[in-house]
């Protein structure tokens, strides 16, 4: 397969994405909700990477993306002043090596775990990072870490505005494509296949000669990175401050898992319909019913196990099956 | 040097010994039957050649390496394939990306470019090839075998272990089987060992050598024709009372 | 002296609570060991149990004690109606929809719970006195959680030993295709199991109040979530009966770790200790899945 045919599919994404931008700018007040869908489109591609590819839930994600706030609230606070710019782009590479740190930690020891069990090892794994940096009173204990004062210090006021806001909000997008990209070249190698066989049926995957356990680690570790990534930008970039029962709240995992299984889970295109409807849903309910997301997010998890296991996109693929929109569709 | 070499292989489940001290060898090219009784353990025999179970006791050598403690996904890149008695498809991907998984992380080590072409040429063998784009959880139960055969081919073994494939075909398809796997051993030098319970005139069309299974142990293995019509072998079938 | 007056103390309640979670995660483990589901939402019905301790308590004074036997029933009822809802249609789904079901599951019930009785810790006392030992004074509340714990555990086993029905559990267990065979309508097991498990915990949930009289909220399940998993995990995830013992040493081991760490400056012993029991459950699950004590069955 030719490279062009090989990426067809990341056309429909990046056409939605543009679109979205180009919402975002020329219609007055919707660039807040577009950044706002794109997180969530960011988040799904990137939880995606692992519980779409492999089947495995990991209840305890939300902590890649703490650790990716961590890391860029780490750097801004020590390096900020020396290194300006500088400190923000270190800010992402700490974050994202304190996931990947976090996530070699965890996968070496609970990969080796099967289904349930591995999902039982990671409910503890936010809690318990959460115990250990309040417990040892890390990085500002229970009390955080806050930067805005430091932001204005070292960028000057306008400059840290528009920082926390456009720039940020951005390199959302950029992450989102990048995520697509990786998941597509995933998919479109042996590491796909492999995965794909180990979703449906381990013990069959094993017997077909593939290391079960080096590419959960793979999938496990890419989609930590991710995490990470937008846990620097989306979070600590945007907000200037990491308060732990904020960045370790299981919440997050929850809406990934929404994301993942209501676009279509194990799909390229399937976190974006999941992170725009859950985005969508999310931003305008909580204008006209605050506090109730938690309410419908759990029975609409339930339904779409229960009703639609394979998602939107899932379903759809079977539809169009015989069409030539199906090399658009991965 | 043979292919394959059991020395001892024992394995027990609890207080349930369910492979005895097997001493096994097979040779490069062979077409060997193993015949046995539910429960005589060849199940258990071929989960330990393939790795899935590690043996109490005893060695497991392939081209004269140990692999006694090798975990399946290594013993497979050294030539050693299997079907399953109850196939066990990718169901949700296609019967061509199911066959190219096997040629992807065989002995074949393919691209995955690579492996969808010799999926190909294994689908067109086992006259699958107008299937080839469909899901193959919607396969028939014969087509199904069929895939999980092209699957094993598939990975380019050197030694093939077949459970129970021919269950379940009326003879025309057995008789087709038959022929497939010779033709497959000739032409590619693969070892092929066919395990069954029944389907005795099978056995004899198919295997120049016979091991006999019964409650774990090796009852006795020849030539096929003079194994299956030993007083002792029927009497394991029938039963002690009827040959009396 | 003190100290160690202070450790034996602890040990002396970690046991009695070690009781409470042996009975709270009792129910997790026959419901992974009959049906092989994980119920992550488990926190959440030792919560409803909580507040059924509560609310009987406040509104009828009715002692919490008497309130096990309600709490049991809603438990029971509750397991019936969520089993045939849901999990009959998942029965032949792959782990990841079960797992997900209980969780989306745990997750409804604390947020209707929250609608319906806010986010705010509420309590309650019940005093009748205490016992005194010397170094220590325990309370008859806790006293009593503890016998009744264990006598709830005892009826338990004798019930999966003697009667038919459970009898008829076990057979599942062992093998459900042999059980189908043999007349059980494996199913209709499938959900008394389901919803005994349930029972147990929501029960349970009343002893816990015991103990936090004033800690009752509706978010309070999530800890107990993390800490029966360990016990389980600790029993032999598929045991009841390994789950009780299981409780026991993690309540002791629990309560010892509060003191000691209490002693370390600088350290918050709550927090560290549950980051060590998580630690705990990660170790376990390399070295033992099937647990420290018993096996499968």
């Amino acid at each position: 397969m030719s490279l062009i045919r090989r990426y067809k599919p990341m056309v429909p994404l990046l056409l939605v994405y543009i679109i979205l931008f180009i919402i975002g700018v020329s219609v007055p007040g919707m660039w807040q909700p577009v950044a706002f869908i794109m997180f969530y489109i960011a988040l799904g591609q990137a939880f995606n990477i692992f519980l779409g590819l492999t089947g495995y839930v990991d209840f305890g994600y939300v902590a890649f993306l703490a650790l990716g706030s961590y890391g860029m609230a780490l750097s801004l606070q020590h390096f900020g002043p020396e290194l300006g710019f500088g400190a923000i782009v270190f800010g992402i590479i700490l974050g994202v090596v304190m996931s990947l740190l976090l996530s070699l930690a965890v996968g070496a020891v609970a990969l080796r775990l099967r289904g349930a069990y591995f999902a039982i090892a990671t409910i503890g794994v936010n809690e318990g990072f959460r115990y250990l940096v309040e417990g040892l009173r890390l990085w500002g204990g229970s009390e955080g870490i806050v930067l805005s004062g430091k932001m204005r210090e070292i960028f000057g006021r306008e400059m840290s505005i528009y920082l926390s806001t456009f720039f940020s909000d951005v390199l959302v997008f950029v992450v989102a494509i990048i995520a697509g990209i990786v998941t597509l070249t995933i998919l479109n190698r042996k590491m796909g296949f492999a995965l794909m066989a180990l979703r449906e049926d381990e013990d069959a995957a094993k017997v077909m000669g593939i290391n079960v356990t080096k590419y959960k680690i793979m999938a496990f570790i890419t989609s930590a990175m991710f995490g990470g990534l937008i846990g620097a930008i989306a979070w600590t970039l945007k907000l200037t401050y990491v308060f732990p029962e904020d960045v370790f709240n299981i919440t997050y995992t929850v809406e990934a898992i929404v994301i993942v299984m209501l676009g279509g889970s194990g799909t390229l295109f399937g976190p974006v319909v999941g992170g725009l409807i859950y985005g969508i849903l999310k931003y305008y309910l909580n204008i006209i019913l605050p506090g109730f997301q938690l309410l419908l997010l759990a029975p609409l998890l339930i339904i779409i196990i229960v009703a639609f296991p394979e998602g939107l996109v899932g379903s759809i693929k079977k539809r169009i099956k015989e069409t030539r929109l199906y090399e658009y569709i991965k | 040097m043979s292919l394959l070499k059991l020395e001892g292989v024992t394995k027990k489940f609890g207080g349930l010994v369910a492979v005895d001290h097997v001493d096994l060898e097979v040779d490069e090219g062979e077409a060997l039957g193993i015949v046995g009784p539910n429960g005589s353990g060849k199940t258990t025999l071929y989960n330990l050649i393939s790795g899935v179970y590690l043996p109490d006791e005893g060695k497991i050598f392939f081209e004269d390496k140990d692999i006694t403690a090798l975990p399946p996904h290594q013993r497979t890149p050294l030539g050693i394939a299997r079907t399953f008695q109850i196939p066990r498809p990718f169901g949700s991907a296609t019967v061509r990306e199911n066959v190219a998984i096997g040629a992807m992380f065989g002995r074949a080590k393919a691209t995955v470019d690579e492996a969808l072409e010799i999926a190909d040429n294994y689908l067109k063998l086992v006259g699958l090839w107008s299937e080839r784009d469909k899901e193959a959880r919607l396969l028939t139960p014969l087509q199904k075998k069929l895939m999980e055969l092209a699957r094993a081919l598939a990975m380019k073994p050197k030694l093939l272990l077949l459970d129970e494939v021919m269950a379940g075909m009326n003879p025309n398809d057995i008789s087709n089987i038959i022929d497939l796997l010779k033709k497959i051993r000739v032409e590619e030098n693969i070892a092929v060992v066919s395990m069954v319970e029944h389907l005795m005139h099978a056995i004899t069309k198919f295997a120049e050598r016979v091991v006999v299974m019964h409650q774990g142990k090796k009852l006795i293995e020849g030539p096929t024709l003079e194994v299956l019509n030993h007083p002792k072998v029927i009497e394991i079938y029938l039963g002690k009372k009827v040959v009396g | 002296m003190v100290f160690f007056d202070q450790l034996a103390a602890n040990l002396i309640y970690g046991a009695i609570l070690g009781a409470v979670y042996g009975l709270a995660t009792m129910g997790l483990s026959l419901i992974f060991g009959v049906l092989r589901i994980v119920n992550v939402g488990h926190g959440a019905f030792i919560m409803l149990g909580a507040f059924t301790a509560f609310w009987m308590f406040v509104l009828y004074g009715v002692p919490p004690l008497a309130s096990i036997s309600l709490a049991l029933v809603i438990g029971l009822a509750l397991g019936f109606v969520i089993f045939y809802a849901i999990f009959k249609r998942l029965l032949d789904a792959p782990e990841l929809s079960t797992l997900l079901a209980t969780f989306g599951i745990g997750l409804l019930i604390e947020e209707l719970a929250k609608q319906l009785w806010g986010p705010d810790y509420v309590g309650y006392s019940w005093n009748i006195g205490a016992i005194e030992l010397g170094f220590t004074t325990i309370p008859l509340t806790k006293l009593y959680a503890f016998g009744s714990s264990v006598v709830i555990a005892a009826l338990l086993y004798i019930w999966f030993q003697k009667t038919k029905l459970g009898a008829a559990v076990r057979a599942v267990v062992e093998d459900r295709d042999g059980a189908m065979v043999c007349g059980i309508n494996v199913n209709q097991i499938y959900a008394l199991s389901f919803a005994l498990g349930i029972g147990l915990t929501v029960a349970s949930g009343v002893l816990v109040t015991l103990f936090v009289p004033v800690g009752i909220n509706v978010y309070m399940g999530g800890e107990y979530t993390l800490k029966a998993f360990v016990i389980a995990v600790l029993g032999g995830l598929t045991s009841p009966w390994g789950a009780f013992y299981a409780g026991f040493i993690f309540g002791l081991i629990e309560n010892g770790s509060y003191t000691i760490l209490g002693l370390i400056p600088g350290v918050e012993p709550f927090s560290l200790t549950r980051f060590l029991a998580f630690m705990l459950l990660l170790v376990i699950l390399l070295i033992k899945p099937t647990g420290l004590l018993g096996g499968e069955k």
